[in-house]
């Protein structure tokens, strides 16, 4: 595996950095495969940009640096023996856990009316809903497909393609 | 007591006649007390005194006076002037005739009474009035008329009439002659010339395609056609008198047409007749008016030894075809307009190809002259009744209008002459082929029949925007407003077009379910949008006999097809046409290639936005078609020019050769002409445009896409199997749904209805539930439907009448749980 040092390098730079790299573990899970350079949509590719950034804004006061070089390396070890199943039914787990998290801190919001807090519970049901089925209906050797995260939580380095 | 202007006339002609001198004043030269001695003293007539001259004009002037009076000419008077006149022509051609033998010495003599009558200026109008004048002997009422030589009852006339309008069989579709026997030898000949074609360069396989389709062409007019006629669907020969029962039996010719002012004066009256009865509106009647005035001046340089009277007979025809065109437009949603606006820009098309030629060697004034009596003709096969219920009818009206010109073959040969008459009628036969062959070809008695064609086809098929072709009834803002609701609708429900087809106006379409709530929604939407039309039309300020017209064609005609077709055309504008020199001219390629101007219209950014760029460019594929060319390479372009002009700024003209013509993409908007009905239509699209973008602006997805998720939902559908459960929604949410959805962030003033939350519930109890069957995936795609859209969009779509948005949800939730 490659080493970065993300102490160096600021904040997005880091992400990016921390992003492609975890695309170049995802591509060793048989069975994915993702493209930083395909224009097309691609909307596994956009959850692996949602967990960088979840994790930055997560630990952003403490130690975000050091989480993010880890990242990589969480994936590879659900990857080791190589487990198209298991790989990417831990990184879906992983990725939910994330949004629960990102939607607590939504819900937390200030003066959020209550029909954007009905709105963004029945978005999450709906996104959940489907993680569960996804995760429910996968059969052994094969990848889970972990896409499915809104564009609207993904951050401006992804979505304007500086990476 | 005063004395009539014609009885002082009559007066002084009698006495003038029996040398009574107590009238005649004479002047530096006194004559005799014997009988008149008719001298020539310095060039003017000596019998004509002075006084006689300062007689003459004061009784001109008042009957001048009395013409502008409609009320003081009455029918004796005309009666008595149409005498007066004969007898003075008489006279004075007879006394000049027995001592001046020598004609152009009495024209001369007559020149110089008319100049001082201020009747006249020149020496064909010397011609003229004596022509006319020897004509009055004939009468006021044209020699040959239209249909004069269908001799028959006015019984006949009538049942005649009555069925042309009315068919009684009306299922046209096995007799159908475009999409069928000339369709069928076309692609015949197509066949068998495919080596050719494929050995020939583009200009010479366009050339070669519009030849054999001609080819075709007057095959089924010779044989299929009076198959159709026989069976009833339509009689070309009987128009004429359709059109006097329209609008009325030609009225007299009170008095002779002496110069051109009388002729446009009476063109004038004419035009303002059909005005005030309703028949025209304003903008309808200054167009015609117009033209009317233009094809009179171009007549008389084309055909010099026509008189005034033969000139205003041919041309006041022309007047009332045009009128009753427009009047039976009404009558059918065909898609273009066919009546004055369509006559006037072919003609202005035409005037603008021959402009860029030479005059002479490339055209005469003979074959522009010809191009505008195409123009007016061309298209007389739409009126026929069974065109207003019948598409395929529409389609076959080249073949009708040619049939009706050939009925009228005496008539056409007495105004025009034989080579004329077959230009005419080979032109309106082929008029819907497009001959891209720029080149004068052969000459005979100065027409040139190869120009004529290309250049009237050229202007023909120009017609695709909407500046040019679209109906005078889709004009209205509300009228655009509700062609995209039901656009809308369609956007995000394609299956529903071919459903909302020709079909819809007699009901609902074949497997319609009431269960189905987006079955109900659909046809309401319909129904809703031919409710607008209908109100639109009571609200419109014309006759009630036009409303009746307006409001049959929505009721026979309206459909999902009207609406692509009409929105099609407003998002480009033809900013000109013109005949650029064939630099690179190979043998057998035309002289010239036809160059279009085209910009994008005020309304091409939201029609693009909303209904998707093929919607968009729909006007600008149809030119590019027309002339065999390729959209692709004209696609990149346009997008390029419209995003700039979203942004406020211009850019550089383009010019993209492909196909036969050449066409010019504007960097910039057009400027609307400066003539009151193309402002109104402009303001008209800016108010609908702008209405329309109000209700879509707050969309979180634009509807294309929008489209492009429905279009998904269709595919996953399509393979989900029952039996397995697979592939799961959960899997097509995960890959389409939930990463298009917008989570509001701090501050958003976003308010999601209760509606679309619970729909989002729905649909996260859905993905739960293994084993879907076809009630389920029907729920699934139509609450899919129904979260996409805003509030402001369902309304809009929707209508005021229709199933409300909560009251569907439910009944989509009821299916979803099993209770339905």
């Amino acid at each position: 595996m490659e080493t970065r040092n993300v102490k160096e390098m600021d904040s997005v730079e880091a992400q990016k950095s921390t992003f492609i790299a975890l695309v170049k573990e995802v591509n060793a899970i048989p069975g994915v495969v993702i493209s930083v350079s395909e224009e097309r949509e691609d909307s596994q590719r956009d959850a692996l940009a949602f967990i960088v950034d979840s994790i930055y804004l997560q630990f952003k006061e403490n130690n975000w640096q050091l989480v993010l070089e880890q990242l990589p390396f969480k994936i590879h070890s659900w990857n080791t023996p190589p487990d198209a199943f298991k790989a990417t039914s831990s990184l879906l787990e992983f990725i939910r856990h994330l949004f629960e998290f990102r939607m607590l801190d939504l819900l937390k919001e200030p003066d959020l009316s209550d029909e954007n807090k009905a709105y963004i519970e029945a978005l999450s049901q709906l996104y959940l809903a489907s993680i569960e089925s996804n995760l429910k209906n996968a059969k052994p050797g094969h990848p889970v497909f972990f896409g499915g995260i809104s564009r609207s939580l993904l951050p401006e380095w992804y979505l304007e393609k500086y990476y | 007591m005063s004395v009539s202007p014609v009885t002082q006339l009559t007066q002084f002609i009698s006495a003038y006649s029996s040398g009574n001198k107590h009238y005649l004043v004479l002047g530096k030269n006194k004559k005799t007390d014997d009988l008149p001695n008719y001298t020539i003293v310095n060039k003017s007539p000596e019998f004509i005194s002075e006084y006689a001259f300062h007689r003459f004009k004061e009784f001109k002037d008042l009957l001048e006076q009395n013409d502008n009076d409609e009320s003081t000419n009455t029918g004796e008077e005309s009666n008595q002037y149409q005498k007066v006149c004969q007898e003075a022509a008489a006279i004075i051609y007879a006394d000049f005739k027995k001592e001046y033998a020598d004609l152009p010495l009495y024209r001369r003599i007559f020149h110089g009474f008319m100049t001082a009558l201020g009747l006249r200026h020149s020496k064909n109008e010397v011609e003229a009035a004596y022509q006319s004048v020897q004509q009055t002997l004939y009468g006021f009422q044209p020699e040959v008329k239209l249909g004069g030589n269908l001799k028959l009852s006015q019984e006949e006339i009538d049942q005649r009439v009555q069925q042309h309008r009315n068919p009684q069989n009306k299922d046209y579709n096995k007799s159908k002659i475009t999409k069928g026997p000339l369709e069928q030898i076309f692609n015949q000949k197509l066949l068998e010339n495919k080596e050719l074609m494929e050995a020939s360069t583009p200009q010479e396989c366009a050339l070669l395609k519009a030849k054999l389709k001609e080819e075709a062409c007057e095959y089924v007019y010779d044989n299929n056609l009076p198959a159709c006629i026989e069976a009833g669907y339509y009689d070309p020969a009987i128009i004429p008198y359709d059109i006097e029962k329209l609008l009325g039996p030609l009225p007299d010719l009170k008095k002779p047409i002496l110069n051109s002012e009388h002729l446009n004066r009476h063109l004038k009256i004419e035009v303002d007749h059909y005005r005030k009865d309703g028949k025209l509106s304003e903008a309808q009647a200054h167009r015609l008016l117009e033209d009317a005035i233009q094809v009179a001046k171009i007549y008389k340089e084309a055909f010099p030894d026509k008189s005034n009277r033969d000139v205003f007979f041919f041309v006041r025809d022309l007047v009332r075809i045009a009128t009753y065109q427009e009047y039976y437009d009404k009558a059918a949603f065909t898609g273009s307009d066919h009546g004055s606006k369509h006559i006037h820009n072919n003609i202005l098309g035409s005037l603008a190809l021959n402009n860029g030629m030479k005059q002479g060697k490339d055209y005469t004034i003979k074959d522009q002259f010809i191009e505008e009596l195409v123009h007016f003709y061309h298209d007389i096969g739409y009126s026929v009744g069974l065109a207003s219920t019948d598409f395929e009818c529409c389609r076959d009206h080249p073949l009708i209008g040619a049939k009706m010109i050939e009925e009228n073959r005496d008539y056409f040969l007495h105004y025009l002459d034989e080579t004329s008459y077959r230009t005419l009628h080979e032109c309106v036969l082929c008029h819907a082929i497009m001959r891209p062959n720029l080149s004068a070809g052969e000459s005979e008695n100065d027409v040139h029949l190869n120009m004529v064609r290309a250049v009237t086809s050229i202007s023909d098929a120009c017609a695709a925007t909407y500046d040019r072709k679209t109906q005078e009834f889709w004009e209205q803002p509300r009228a655009l407003v509700a062609l995209s609701r039901l656009k809308s609708f369609l956007v995000l429900f394609p299956e529903y077009g071919k459903k909302m087809g020709d079909d819809i106006v007699k009901g609902p379409w074949e497997g319609y379910d009431d269960n189905n709530p987006i079955d109900v929604m659909a046809y309401d939407v319909y129904l809703n949008t031919c409710s607008e039309l209908y109100g639109m039309v009571d609200e419109y300020n014309i006759p009630e006999d036009k409303k009746t017209l307006f409001k049959n064609a929505i009721s026979g005609q309206f459909n999902a097809f009207t609406a692509n077709i009409t929105l099609g055309q407003y998002g480009g504008v033809l900013a000109g046409l013109e005949a650029i020199p064939n630099e690179n001219k190979g043998e057998g390629e035309p002289d010239y290639i036809p160059q279009l101007s085209l910009a994008p219209s005020i309304a091409y950014g939201v029609l693009r936005d909303l209904f998707g760029k093929d919607q968009a460019n729909a006007a600008f594929k149809k030119l590019v078609e027309e002339f065999n060319g390729d959209m692709a390479e004209i696609e990149a372009h346009l997008n390029d020019v419209a995003n700039s002009l979203e942004k406020g700024k211009k850019t550089q003209d383009r010019k993209i050769t492909t196909g036969v013509a050449h066409f010019k993409l504007l960097g910039r908007f057009v400027e609307t002409p400066k003539v009151p009905h193309a402002q109104k239509l402009e303001s008209n699209l800016r108010t609908a445009m702008g209405e329309i973008h109000a209700v879509f602006k707050g969309q979180t997805l634009t509807l294309q896409e929008r489209a492009a998720v429905m279009k998904k939902v269709e595919e996953w559908t399509k393979s989900y199997d029952e039996i397995t459960g697979k592939p799961p929604f959960s899997e097509f949410a995960a890959q389409t749904l939930t990463p298009i959805f917008y989570f509001p962030k701090q501050g958003d003033l976003s308010k999601p209805l209760p509606a679309v939350v619970n729909s989002l519930e729905s649909l996260s109890g859905l993905v739960k539930k293994e084993n879907l069957d076809r009630d389920d995936l029907l729920a699934i795609r139509n609450l899919v439907a129904l979260i996409l859209m805003s509030d402001a969009e369902y309304e809009f779509i929707r209508g005021k009448e229709g199933i409300r948005r909560g009251e569907l949800r439910g009944q989509l939730e009821k299916i979803v749980k099993g209770e339905e």
